[in-house]
């Protein structure tokens, strides 16, 4: 969820994988300071927070990690409702986790629509010579979807900061066309874009555009 | 409102004087004006004397700024601006080591001592001269018109000879003394002042005049109208003492007898020795924002406690007149115990724990009576003016006020309950105007809870079973609607005073407004509210289930889900501890301290698996783990709170942290609940009516998180 304001945004992110894809070290990584928050529970890693600054705004992060095991794969809508964007990680070595973005990104769509910003990661990329899942497959696939793809190594801290930043700027533009789109007048007929998605089950109907907006 | 009764100082007969805070607070519409921008202030203060001052925001940084006219020039270099930081629950002028609990005591300690300021704050001359409630409240009518009136003079006769009797000894200038201890210490915060009742009075000796020739010869300079000689009168008698009685001691000293109505007139003898007996005026508890001040005696009226001295004081008069050095000030600040944030917020940061199980508005005093055990005295030396029966009843403990009787805390005046974490002191002020019907929110409060109690005792009644599947989210849909409208129209209505703004922070203002709200509506309908979801639970077959699978797996059978049955000591401590939460969270009215009670279980989840794997735990265990822990716990009513806090929670919590672990104990509970003996589905599929709720769920709090951040947009916006 954005909640938006002249001087800072939050967002929700979900981390979605396969359990041995390196989503958590990928997070972990990037929010080095988790312990620094006044939260009330200094639990690992799999709630976490980042706070950033983009060109002047501030920007908080709440990064939703999920469990990877294929048998909690239905708890998934618990974890990504009202998310505004998804992170989600495969193993550049290991096609079938692959395969497993694939069916999240089916699946994110489908339930979200265009409203969430979605990032493919194909972690370790370290061991490179052991890849299985061709980079230009995955980046063809990720266009195809509307995705962005990205490729990083938790264990070299490489591409790892690109990644959120580019997601961040993504999730602020998408929330101030909403911005946008809302101070068009179009506020009363459009109460929750990501609602009306949700119960609908035609996969890409209510997607066009993310808007059934009459202004 | 509150303040009437409250503010007359004990010793002061029976007219009542006026504190310095008291007139801030009373006339904060003047004074404070947040919408203002930087042009309109300058206009305003470049007709005001030197040392007028405003608290307005800035319009870029939105943060708020004390603008004070600085020097005589007719020019914007005249105006000084400075920013007022709000961290950690504090206010504090930037530059400055000195923190307050809340805005209206910084500005009141601003217009006594002058800290980072070239010079203390200068209240208007009319509210500084006021003697009524009734003046004041006609001057806070005015609200920024009052700037706009030529000059402003004497709202009715003013009567110095009533008000101000001779009193006190002379200590000259704390100011610069305090202006020292801000100086080399700017690293961080030095102490936390909470300048309770500081007092006006009028020029009283010749040191008076003396002390503030400068200030005197400037304003004679820059004063204007027919209304300045009495204003003249006034700002020369700012005196400021310090005792070391261990809590400073600020008070403007003065005579105001009707004889004295020449700048130059003689000196009069201080007052009589026993009224020399240093007053506490002002605690400043020492150390890096130790946020809770004690409350001083002279707070409230003559039969809660007549002024005393601190305890540690008592045998070590101080001689009047002395120097007080700054050593002498900080030690004085370090001797005394205040209960820091940490000891209150761990005997009361879940205050909604033990409350009255009568569904009837439980005053708040029992609340607080329970809370601030050991910190206060009992109500008994309260009729005592003997110090040293004080220090008999509490030895080792500052001299607070204890408010076991009932309705102790609203004799009090509500602004001075400022032993409280900020943002109790906004539920105490809340929920006072929540329970006074004269209010448009306390009636809209009080219709409210009338109706809903009726609603609850029809849907709890066993006749009204007809319709009744799904009817506890109903129920709860209705009440956050409820909180939410409530909310606003308090914000609305501007009808909290002081308002919200100086009390807490922006940054906490949410929160403080949303627990405040929560004790006003669900506290009163806890035990009702409780009884009609259980009702409503039992009738739509939920509870059953959910306690059958919990026996069920109890005996075994989460090997389905991949997650291995642990054991040993250290684990069931875990799970013991777990438990434990679940009961405390059970009794709590408040989903936000349900939230934080289930994150504390979620902790203990964590150190159950630490206990086990003896290593780094994989987020990827977390679930079957605490799955497993919930099973062991078998509290089938884990279900009703789930639901509680998913559909009272604002939608802004359920993206935190709060509702990180919210979401997977809601993910356990439909693994459990999924798990069907007869016939197994897929591990981990859920059923087909669990995702249609959840669905549903996530489409409706979805829209209200929609119209919530819409609101706060135009909230902005306004």
């Amino acid at each position: 969820m954005a909640s938006g304001g002249g001087r800072s945004s939050s967002f929700k992110v979900v981390l979605l994988g396969e359990g041995c894809v390196g989503k958590t070290s990928v997070v972990l990584r990037y929010c080095e300071n988790k312990f620094n928050d006044k939260h009330i529970t200094t639990l690992q890693a799999s709630f976490l927070t980042k706070k950033l600054n983009i060109t002047g705004k501030r920007v908080n992060l709440a990064i939703w990690d999920t469990a990877g095991q294929e048998r909690f794969h239905a708890l998934g809508p618990i974890y990504y409702r009202d998310s505004n964007g998804a992170i989600l990680v495969y193993d550049v070595t290991d096609e079938d986790s692959f395969l497993k973005v694939k069916n999240w990104v089916k699946e994110l769509r489908k339930m979200l629509g265009n409203d969430i910003c979605l990032c493919i990661v194909g972690n370790k990329i370290d061991l490179d010579k052991e890849r299985h899942v061709a980079e230009e497959e995955a980046e063809s696939y990720a266009e195809s979807v509307g995705a962005r793809h990205y490729h990083t190594s938790a264990k070299l801290n490489k591409g790892i900061e690109e990644l959120f930043l580019d997601l961040c700027k993504r999730m602020m533009e998408t929330a101030q066309a909403d911005e946008r789109l809302k101070g068009s007048g179009a506020g009363q007929s459009v109460p929750s874009r990501r609602g009306v998605q949700i119960v609908d089950d035609e996969p890409q109907a209510a997607a066009a555009g993310g808007c059934c907006s009459s202004g | 409102m509150w303040m009437q009764e409250e503010v007359r100082r004990p010793h002061s007969g029976p007219q009542r004087a006026f504190s310095v805070l008291d007139r801030l607070l009373l006339t904060h519409p003047v004074w404070l004006q947040l919408s203002l921008n930087r042009d309109s202030a300058l206009y305003i203060l470049l007709r005001e004397p030197v040392g007028t001052f405003l608290v307005r925001k800035c319009g870029f940084s939105h943060r708020k700024l004390l603008c004070l006219r600085a020097t005589k020039e007719r020019s914007p270099a005249s105006i000084r601006e400075l920013f007022i930081c709000e961290e950690d629950s504090t206010f504090s002028l930037e530059s400055s080591a000195l923190s307050f609990p809340d805005l209206c005591r910084l500005v009141a300690f601003y217009c006594i001592s002058r800290d980072v300021l070239p010079f203390p704050l200068q209240l208007p001359e009319v509210i500084a001269r006021a003697t009524s409630h009734r003046q004041l409240e006609a001057i806070s009518h005015m609200g920024q018109e009052f700037w706009n009136a030529s000059s402003p003079t004497e709202n009715g006769s003013v009567d110095q000879s009533e008000e101000f009797g001779p009193k006190g000894q002379l200590v000259p200038a704390v100011a610069p003394a305090l202006d020292l201890l801000g100086g080399p210490l700017k690293q961080g915060k030095l102490c936390f002042i909470n300048p309770l009742f500081l007092q006006l009075e009028l020029p009283q000796s010749q040191q008076a005049l003396q002390t503030l020739k400068a200030l005197q010869t400037q304003q004679q300079q820059s004063s204007h109208g027919g209304a300045s000689t009495k204003r003249l009168r006034f700002k020369r008698s700012m005196r400021v003492r310090l005792s070391t009685d261990g809590s400073m001691h600020l008070s403007m000293e003065g005579g105001g007898s009707s004889t004295s109505s020449s700048p130059s007139r003689t000196p009069e003898r201080p007052g009589p020795p026993e009224e020399r007996l240093p007053q506490r005026k002002v605690h400043a508890g020492a150390g890096p924002l130790r946020r809770s001040p004690a409350v001083s005696p002279a707070s409230l009226e003559d039969e809660e406690l007549p002024p005393a001295r601190a305890p540690q004081a008592a045998g070590e008069p101080v001689p009047p007149q002395q120097e007080p050095s700054v050593e002498a000030a900080v030690l004085g600040l370090d001797a005394v115990p205040t209960p820091s944030l940490a000891e209150l917020d761990s005997s009361s940061s879940f205050s909604s724990l033990d409350e009255e199980p009568d569904q009837d508005a439980s005053p708040p005093a029992d609340d607080a009576s329970a809370s601030l055990e050991g910190f206060l005295l009992p109500p008994s030396t309260s009729t005592s003016s003997s110090p040293s029966l004080l220090q008999a009843a509490a030895p080792h403990r500052p001299p607070l006020m204890r408010s076991r009787c009932r309705g102790g805390l609203q004799r009090m005046s509500a602004a001075f309950v400022c032993f409280f974490a900020p943002e109790k002191r906004v539920t105490r002020l809340v929920e006072e105007l929540s329970r006074d019907r004269r209010s448009a929110f306390g009636a809209m409060v009080q219709d409210f809870l009338q109706r809903q109690r009726e609603e609850l005792r029809r849907l709890a009644s066993p006749s009204s079973s007809a319709g009744a599947a799904g009817g506890s989210v109903e129920v709860l849909q209705g009440l956050r609607l409820f909180l939410t409208q409530a909310k606003s129209c308090l914000l609305d209505s501007g009808e909290l005073e002081p308002p919200l703004q100086t009390l807490v922070p922006e940054s906490e203002q949410d929160l403080a407004m949303e627990r405040a709200i929560f004790s006003c509506v669900l506290r009163p309908l806890k035990k009702l509210l409780d009884h009609t979801l259980v009702a409503l639970h039992r009738l739509d077959g939920s509870s059953q289930r959910l306690a059958q699978n919990l026996l069920r797996f109890k005996g075994g059978g989460l090997e389905r889900l991949g997650i291995r049955a642990p054991s040993g000591a250290a684990y069931d401590r875990e799970v013991e501890r777990v438990r434990q939460k679940l009961g405390m969270m059970q009794r709590s009215h408040s989903p936000i301290d349900k939230v934080l009670l289930l994150l504390q279980a979620c902790k203990c989840v964590h150190k159950a698996m630490g206990s086990l794997h003896r290593q780094e735990v994989s987020w990827e265990d977390f679930l079957p783990s605490l799955t497993h822990v919930i099973v062991e716990c078998n509290r089938p009513h884990i279900l009703l709170e789930v639901e509680y806090m998913m559909e009272l929670l604002e939608p802004s919590w359920l993206c935190g942290e709060g509702g990180y672990y919210l979401s997977s104990v809601y993910a356990s509970l439909c693994l459990i609940q999924s798990l069907e003996a007869k016939a197994p589905r897929p591990p981990g599929c859920l059923a087909r009516e669990a995702q249609e709720e959840l669905r549903e769920w996530g489409r409706r709090r979805g829209q209200e998180a929609q119209i919530h951040r819409e609101s706060q947009r135009i909230q902005e916006c306004s």
